[in-house]
């Protein structure tokens, strides 16, 4: 299969791809999907562009959601072959995912292009400080809230031990809900889940 | 918890913390009672976001890094540290202190003590208290409900990296980045009801 640019940077420049799942392929814990539709709510249809095996999906369609689920692989779940980072502007409303990680800066600005009304991004509390941040993401996006996860949850790949508990390696990193909204104004506020 | 009992608690607590958690580690064995002079540019930096109107309390004011922008700028400040370092009132356990002696505190506690510290001078202080903070301070059960139930009114998010060099240590080791981490300004604000923001610095 030939690959795409996404691929190719994951397996090229991801410093720890040894110990990477293949393609950052980490199911997103329910309570995490959970966690985030007890604070926000969506108008209109979904799309989950990173969808793996559902895990996010499932949470966002069992809360009454409309929600299109593709993934640049097959996983079994949802449309397999889609490239997210090229797909031109669609016509959903929100965008909610759980990108990999090394391709978060251009999956924000994906997102925005091509949701009308809300981003919700799942990524590392890290996310939040400098190296030029500033510039390229915070004072160029909406961003309008932060939820930061009270407590850690493991994001480990299906076979993990720690896989669906909570703790251990897994929860050695702190997450957080990013949200856009395109009416947003001033400045992004925090919360906690 | 005595004096004693704390101090020893923290030269040894951080000490094994330090050898045994890489998050920790930041190239250095840390230094005794977590003394790293704070960079005259990150308090430049609280100094042009935040207005204080009224005196300042420097209670962990070691050789008076913060406390001498303050002064330059133009405020009151009343410096006092638990450890003589040649600057401020020394031997002031400031989480046993019990009276008011500035409206706003500012300070770069111990990241062991910083809840502790951010209780305390929510306590004492009636205006804003301003605390130099790593961004993963943001995160874990017991500081949500801290800052649930606190006036948080803004987190300074430093868009470049601080060097904290803790004075006359020698590099233990070089991590990538050593020494460099991602801190924030916290900032409480006595009657503020609103939800915190985040600013970038």
């Amino acid at each position: 299969m030939r690959q795409t640019l996404g691929q190719s940077y994951v397996r090229t420049f991801a410093p720890d791809a040894a110990t990477r799942s293949v393609d950052d392929f980490y199911p997103t814990p329910q309570e995490m999907t959970e966690a985030l539709l007890s604070v926000e709510k969506f108008t209109g249809g979904i799309w989950e562009p990173a969808c793996g095996d559902g895990a996010m999906s499932r949470v966002l369609l069992a809360a009454g959601y409309n929600v299109f689920s593709s993934d640049l692989i097959d996983r079994g779940y949802g449309l397999g072959g889609v490239d997210f980072l090229k797909s031109s502007r669609a016509r959903n409303f929100n965008v909610v995912t759980n990108p990999p990680y090394k391709l978060i800066e251009p999956f924000i600005h994906r997102s925005l292009e091509n949701a009308s009304r809300k981003v919700a991004l799942l990524g590392r509390l890290a996310l939040l400080e400098g190296q030029g941040r500033r510039e390229t993401i915070w004072n160029q996006t909406p961003l309008a809230r932060v939820w930061v996860f009270s407590k850690r949850i493991a994001c480990v790949k299906p076979g993990d031990p720690e896989y669906g508990t909570k703790g251990g390696k897994g929860g050695m990193i702190a997450y957080a809900w990013f949200v856009w909204d395109h009416e947003h104004v001033g400045k992004p506020t925090l919360g906690w889940i | 918890m005595s004096r004693g009992t704390r101090l020893n608690k923290m030269k040894y607590g951080f000490r094994s913390q330090a050898l045994g958690n890489r998050s920790d580690v930041d190239g250095y064995v840390r230094e005794k009672n977590d003394f790293y002079p704070t960079p005259e540019r990150a308090t430049r930096a609280l100094l042009a976001a935040e207005t204080f109107d009224g005196d300042v309390w420097e209670p962990a004011c070691g050789d008076g890094a913060i406390s001498k922008i303050f002064e330059e700028a133009g405020h009151t400040v009343v410096s006092s540290d638990l450890v003589d370092r040649g600057y401020g009132e020394p031997r002031i356990d400031f989480l046993m202190e019990y009276k008011p002696r500035a409206k706003h505190i500012v300070t770069n506690p111990p990241f062991k003590l910083a809840v502790p510290f951010v209780r305390k001078a929510l306590e004492l202080a009636t205006g804003k208290v301003a605390m130099l903070l790593k961004i993963a301070f943001l995160e874990g059960l017991e500081r949500g409900e801290l800052f649930r139930n606190s006036p948080l009114r803004r987190v300074h998010v430093f868009s470049q990296r601080l060097a904290f060099v803790p004075s006359g240590s020698l590099p233990l080791r070089k991590l990538d980045g050593g020494g460099m981490m991602a801190f924030a300004w916290f900032v409480w604000e006595h009657g503020y009801t609103g939800k915190p923001e985040i600013h970038w610095i």
